[in-house]
């Protein structure tokens, strides 16, 4: 810590004495880096962080420095109150051009924007209140008492404080609520819905960011140059910004700062070589994504890892601790029906996935659905939990309709869920999975960070309490800073239940908890599901290990070829004779392998005697 | 499916293998040998070790120390995507096939390290015999299979190339009693018919009917060797690799 405020202090003392050394020339190199900085942050919170491919970006820039130029030249503003409507109107193109983003995605994304940017530009070099070809100039040196801006010295110094407060505002978005939301949208949009992150606007807030950041650069733009002509935001343009926010890492907002900053400076150098130079950043980019795709911003990381491989560094081996179960609430009286299927058919073009299915689950229960691979099950799953539309048929979650509730809303109201292929967000640590479903907060909650960042700090800090609480439950704390992707399925799974659990539901869906565990572990698992329903939470789960189905679940629906085609007691599904032949086959069930699995009598035995 | 139709199985030997991430060891030193015809178990708890070690026997992790010959031939410099070609086949932990393309292509692409002759439509028709449903699905794609029928792809894929020695991780994760049940009596065919196996396995009845022999790890380290008939009545392992 003491050597990171070190090196903060420096930082600053080095911008402030920076002038000083510079002549005229290379400080109006160093004002435009500033503004490719802040342009470059606003990229990588849209596509680093978020991944919302954002090929508009030179436009947001273009609505912003037009905007100052069009309103003090031909309206006759001053040059901050231009700026005060025109960092705004950057923000509404923003929204704008985000509303493709809440039906596509990747690379169609980039060329909707790519488009949008080039619509933009073709309109700039053609109307006639841009200027056409030739530009706008003659906007006025911004005023600030005391203070002559039309030195670039001094411009600098506005720069800077602009630049720095934008750089601390996006970093502080990137590590908290806000920022870890969108990072785990960008690592899969589908489980982060499931956690209750309302994907629609939070792809809106991406766009929102970048182009706010567009906007400021804009007009900080206009100010320096005081003039403005297409070239500047030409489409070769946006290809620079795009190699600054590649090279630089996009991941990393320093990582975007140093690519803008590095490469405005590179670009200077080369200035007499300009036809080599935009091949030159071409083969650098190509370089970097196939060689350090993490781009610089990665490579201290690997750095160190490659040190500590050659050193023989030896961390301690993290180990998956017992489960501590929760304290046990007041059992659920009256149980009444927490979810309903009632007769849902899933078509998939010639296939019916799902042929009049009905499910009742009654609060507080342990409910199993097993079947043969291919039956339908995880398809119910889907259905229930919002990730498919049935085709016919109502599902109903806590007495509401939900048949076309979409899964962040379901997740609001109680319903959590794991994947069977896991469904982690592989660029966020152990701890900030946790935190994602953790945090219940709504998205339009973000007003606060425009006005009360410390309100955001505190509820940060909350969180981080309660997650480690949760990690520390589920036996994880070893593993809270680790890559999720890393870790072997096993610890994997126990991650997704943790995550599942941290949004305290009401009705928890465990598709295949068990699968890769062995006998041990199958043994914890069971503690860890029967501690869950002692909370009052209900529990749905597909599986395949009998033993533990056997053993836990009180009811069992058995599904084939995507029908219902038994409900009962363990002991009474497992006698089906058509469950036998559809599921079963001629495995004997107490053979090696599975744990014996309790008659129905010993469960009332055990569950009955005090504990 | 004829085992060692590309020459004589050689004995796998692998000694002082070690894998690190970063800073920490996940597989430290260990050693084992899989003879011709030998079937291997490798057993442990999640986070032992057990897939690390296959991955660095194919060269998919890097391998921070180790030795690997098979058959007296030094494999240890040889790339993942060259393992193929000395006869040792690999269907990893959660299947992988390519879920765009069709049954058949997916099996065609088993053998691509092959000419496309007599020898590869025998063994596409091979594979056929023992996944009979892998016939009947062949212009499908792969990802509208079941996680049963994909597992059976991904080893019929393996199979395509013709290898002698045919690595499996959790080839029964996530399928059905009666699945198990199944790739069983694969595995037992195969066997049969002199393939060497290599096999990650969770479930006890799989390893314990397929392996003659089991390395129970823990920590990264080989905690005990022994046949499958001693470890499955050892009081030990059946405690806490088991859960019996």
């Amino acid at each position: 810590m003491k050597s990171r405020s070190a090196a903060l202090v420096t930082l600053i003392a080095g911008a402030c004495v920076l002038p000083y050394g510079l002549g005229g020339y290379t400080i109006h190199v160093v004002d435009i880096a500033l503004i490719h900085a802040l342009l470059a942050i606003g990229l990588g919170l849209a596509m680093g962080v978020s991944g919302q491919i954002n090929l508009a970006q030179v436009a947001f820039f273009g609505v912003g420095a037009y905007g100052v130029a069009v309103l003090t030249t031909h309206y006759g503003y001053g040059f901050w109150a231009a700026a005060a409507l025109a960092v705004p109107a950057t923000v509404a193109t923003g929204l704008l051009v985000g509303v493709p983003a809440l039906r596509m995605q990747s690379h169609y994304l980039g060329i909707v924007t790519l488009g949008l940017a080039l619509g933009f530009i073709n309109w700039i070099t053609n109307a006639r209140i841009t200027g056409g070809a030739d530009g706008i100039s003659g906007i006025p040196v911004p005023t600030l008492p005391g203070v002559d801006l039309s030195s670039e010295y001094l411009y600098y110094y506005l720069e800077v404080a602009v630049f720095a407060l934008g750089l601390l505002f996006g970093l502080f978005v990137v590590h908290t609520s806000l920022g870890r939301r969108l990072r785990a949208m960008r690592d899969d949009s589908l489980a982060a819905g499931a956690m209750g992150a309302e994907i629609p606007y939070l792809r809106m807030t991406a766009f929102v960011l970048a182009s706010l950041y567009g906007g400021l650069a804009g007009v900080l733009y206009g100010g320096l140059i005081r003039y403005v002509a297409p070239e500047t935001f030409s489409i070769g343009n946006m290809f620079i910004l795009l190699a600054m926010v590649i090279i630089g890492g996009r991941r990393s907002l320093v990582g975007c700062v140093v690519g803008a900053v590095g490469l405005t400076l590179v670009r200077e150098w080369l200035s007499d070589f300009s036809t080599y130079a935009q091949l030159g950043y071409g083969v650098v980019v190509v370089l970097m994504v196939v060689f350090a795709p993490t781009g610089l911003a990665g490579i201290p990381a690997r750095v160190r890892d490659l040190y500590r491989r050659r050193a023989g560094h030896h961390e301690a081996r993290a180990e998956l601790r017992p489960f501590t179960p929760y304290p046990p609430a007041a059992p659920a009286t009256g149980q009444p029906v927490l979810l309903v299927a009632e007769s849902v058919t899933k078509q998939f073009r010639g296939l019916r996935a799902l042929d009049a299915v009905s499910l009742t689950v009654r609060a507080g229960e342990i409910r199993g659905i097993v079947g043969p691979n291919g039956s339908g099950k995880t398809t119910l799953f889907n259905v229930i939990s919002g990730f498919y539309r049935a085709t016919s048929g109502t599902v109903g979650f806590a007495g509401d309709d939900t048949t076309t509730a979409r899964p962040y809303a379901l997740s609001l109201a109680g319903m959590a869920r794991t994947f069977q292929n896991l469904r982690l967000f592989g660029q966020l640590t152990v701890r900030e999975n946790v935190l994602v479903a953790l945090d219940r907060t709504r998205t339009r909650a973000i007003w606060q960070y425009a006005v009360w960042q410390p309100g955001v700090l505190a509820r940060e800090r909350r969180l981080r309490a309660r997650a480690d609480e949760v990690l520390e439950r589920y036996g994880l704390t070893d593993f809270a800073e680790a890559d999720p992707a890393s870790l072997p399925y096993g610890i994997q799974r126990r991650i997704e239940i943790a995550r599942a659990m941290a949004a305290r539901p009401r009705l928890l869906l465990l598709d295949e908890p068990a699968a890769g565990l062995n006998g041990e572990e199958v043994r914890q698992l069971v503690r860890i599901v029967r501690s869950i329903r002692d909370t009052g939470t209900t529990v749905v789960l597909i599986e395949h290990n009998m033993g533990l189905v056997m053993s836990l679940c009180e009811r069992i629906t058995v599904l084939s070829g995507g029908r219902v085609i038994a409900e009962g007691t363990p002991d009474e599904v497992v006698a089906a004779p058509e469950v036998i032949e559809a599921y079963l086959g001629d495995s004997d069930l107490t053979e090696a392998g599975l744990p014996q699995p309790p008659t129905a009598e010993e469960v009332r035995r055990t569950e009955e005697a005090p504990s | 499916m004829k085992a060692a139709d590309t020459g004589p199985a050689g004995t796998l030997t692998v000694e002082d293998l070690s894998v690190h991430y970063g800073g920490v060891r996940a597989v430290g030193s260990i050693g084992f040998t899989v003879a011709p015809g030998e079937s291997v178990g490798i057993i442990g708890a999640n986070g032992a070790g057990k897939t690390s070690t296959l991955k660095a026997l194919m060269g998919l992790v890097p391998r921070s120390g180790g030795r690997i010959t098979l058959g007296g031939r030094d494999l240890t410099r040889v790339r993942a995507r060259d393992m193929v070609r000395h006869g040792i086949g690999y269907v990893p932990e959660g299947r992988h096939v390519f879920s765009g393309l069709s049954v058949e292509k997916n099996l065609m692409l088993g053998a691509y390290s092959r000419p496309w002759n007599d020898g590869t439509r025998r063994r596409l028709d091979e594979v056929h015999a023992l996944f009979p449903v892998l016939g009947e699905m062949r212009d499908r794609p792969a990802g509208a299979l079941s996680g049963g029928q994909q597992q059976m792809l991904a080893i019929g894929r393996a199979l395509m190339a013709g290898p002698r020695l045919l690595v499996l991780d959790e080839p029964s994760m996530g399928l059905s009693p009666k699945l198990v049940g199944s790739i069983l009596d694969v595995l037992l065919k195969l066997r049969e018919e002199g393939m060497s196996l290599l096999l990650v396995e969770q479930n006890a009845k799989l390893t314990f009917g397929v392996t003659s022999s089991c390395v129970v790890m823990e920590n990264g380290e080989v905690a005990m060797t022994g046949t499958s008939a001693e470890l499955s009545r050892d009081p030990r392992v059946r405690e806490v690799y088991l859960g019996l």
